[in-house]
């Protein structure tokens, strides 16, 4: 008997915690419903399935080698729906809870919502200046509206994120460049060099060439691959995630 | 003894009656009796402060040793019921096969009947769903093949 007057308050204590949980809920549901970070993490998204395997591979394979190049971190994401977001919301939530670009905020999203045909091209405040809005715009009006209007997904975002890397090095390049130089000590600027001069024939300076440039890309894999020790990047090359370790499972999470 | 903590031990009690485990136990023998894969559910109140629910799932994967199968393929099912999260992580072998798409196609089943409170529809959905793609992958040898982790739901704090 006395443990259960002990008790007594029980009921009380219990509902006032869950309706504060309850409340916290609602708060957390209003900005949570956007998709969750992929594991292991990949630069380019396709929950609506527009791409083939070898589409998606072909994108991830040039946005890996342009991370590389030049650290900015260029991620496309298409889903089907926005659920009832703002374009704008969605992109900026997205691009922050993956942590792309990382510290650097040096990150580029392209955001493509297929059933509501949405398209959203959202630029970490690191690459502001390189890409202003109207550079955004541009892309989105003539690299991608009319090929998505054709229904070839992957022309639109293989020409949109070639000029998206393009104008990204307009500005960010050159303040990177000038840091190695200052920093430079023998043999670790002579690799840097090297990295970068094999990185800029393979890549023809950022052409639209992904399409024809298997055998550059193997090379520059390979030789990446012996200068650093050959960590965590064979086969078709994957990137090292927005920040987390990937430990060679995989999944997805979400909330409801 | 009072204990806080029983409260969420309660909560997800409440979730989970005996026969709704009797019920995910079962799906999870059925989706098994057809693939050397290996499926697991987890069900906690809430996830660990600075993890989200898939780097959650990650851990538990591990801690479990779900990662020792002989064909790295074991699937975790994770739930975080006050959360309202939840997250499904796959071995490397099933995930080389299957691909990230396929797991969000299986969060968004799950999320979809969780939201009308079917938490056992959902989750025996997405083990029927997962047993399915192992047994495409992973059939299922009846001469060497051995239940490698249990059936049990494993239930948290």
């Amino acid at each position: 008997m006395r443990k259960i007057k002990l008790f007594g308050a029980l009921p009380f204590v219990l509902t006032i915690v869950f309706f504060l949980q309850a409340l916290l809920f609602v708060n957390n549901a209003s900005a949570q419903n956007i998709i969750a970070k992929p594991s292991p993490a990949t630069l380019v998204t396709d929950v609506a399935g527009v791409l083939s395997p070898e589409q998606k591979q072909a994108l991830e394979n040039k946005l890996v080698a342009i991370d590389d190049s030049s650290s900015n971190q260029i991620a496309v994401v298409i889903i089907p729906s926005l659920d009832g977001y703002p374009k704008e919301e969605y992109a900026n939530k997205l691009l922050r809870d993956w942590g792309i670009g990382g510290k650097k905020n040096n990150g580029i999203l392209l955001l493509i919502s297929i059933n509501d045909r949405q398209i959203w091209i959202e630029v970490g405040y690191g690459l502001e200046g390189a890409i202003p809005d109207i550079t955004a715009l541009n892309i989105i009006d003539n690299d991608i509206k009319p090929a998505f209007k054709a229904g070839n997904y992957y022309e639109g975002i293989d020409q949109a994120t070639d000029n998206i890397a393009k104008a990204a090095i307009g500005e960010y390049k050159v303040a990177k460049a000038k840091k190695s130089k200052s920093k430079g000590s023998g043999a670790f600027l002579i690799i840097l060099i090297i990295i970068f001069l094999v990185l800029r024939n393979g890549r023809g300076g950022g052409g639209s060439n992904i399409g024809r440039s298997g055998f550059s890309d193997v090379a520059t894999g390979m030789l990446l691959g012996s200068l650093l020790g050959g960590g965590g990047r064979g086969g078709g090359g994957g990137f090292g995630g927005f920040g987390g370790g990937s430990s060679g499972g995989g999944g997805a999470g979400g909330s409801w | 003894m009072w204990n806080p903590l029983n409260l969420f031990k309660s909560n997800t009690n409440n979730l989970l009656s005996a026969s709704d485990k009797q019920q995910l136990v079962q799906a999870i023998q059925a989706a098994e009796q057809n693939t050397s894969g290996e499926i697991r559910v987890f069900v906690e109140t809430s996830i660990p402060k600075k993890q989200d629910a898939l780097q959650r799932a990650t851990e538990i994967f591990f801690k479990n040793k779900m990662n020792e199968t002989k064909d790295r393929n074991g699937v975790l099912v994770y739930v975080a019921v006050s959360d309202k999260k939840l997250a499904i992580y796959g071995d490397q072998q099933i995930h080389e096969k299957v691909g990230v798409e396929f797991w969000y196609q299986q969060v968004q089943d799950m999320t979809g009947h969780f939201k009308q409170a079917n938490y056992v529809d959902g989750m025996v959905g997405v083990i029927d769903a997962v047993g399915q793609a192992l047994k495409g992958h992973f059939p299922y040898d009846r001469v060497t093949d051995e239940n490698e982790l249990s059936d049990e739901i494993m239930m948290g704090k």
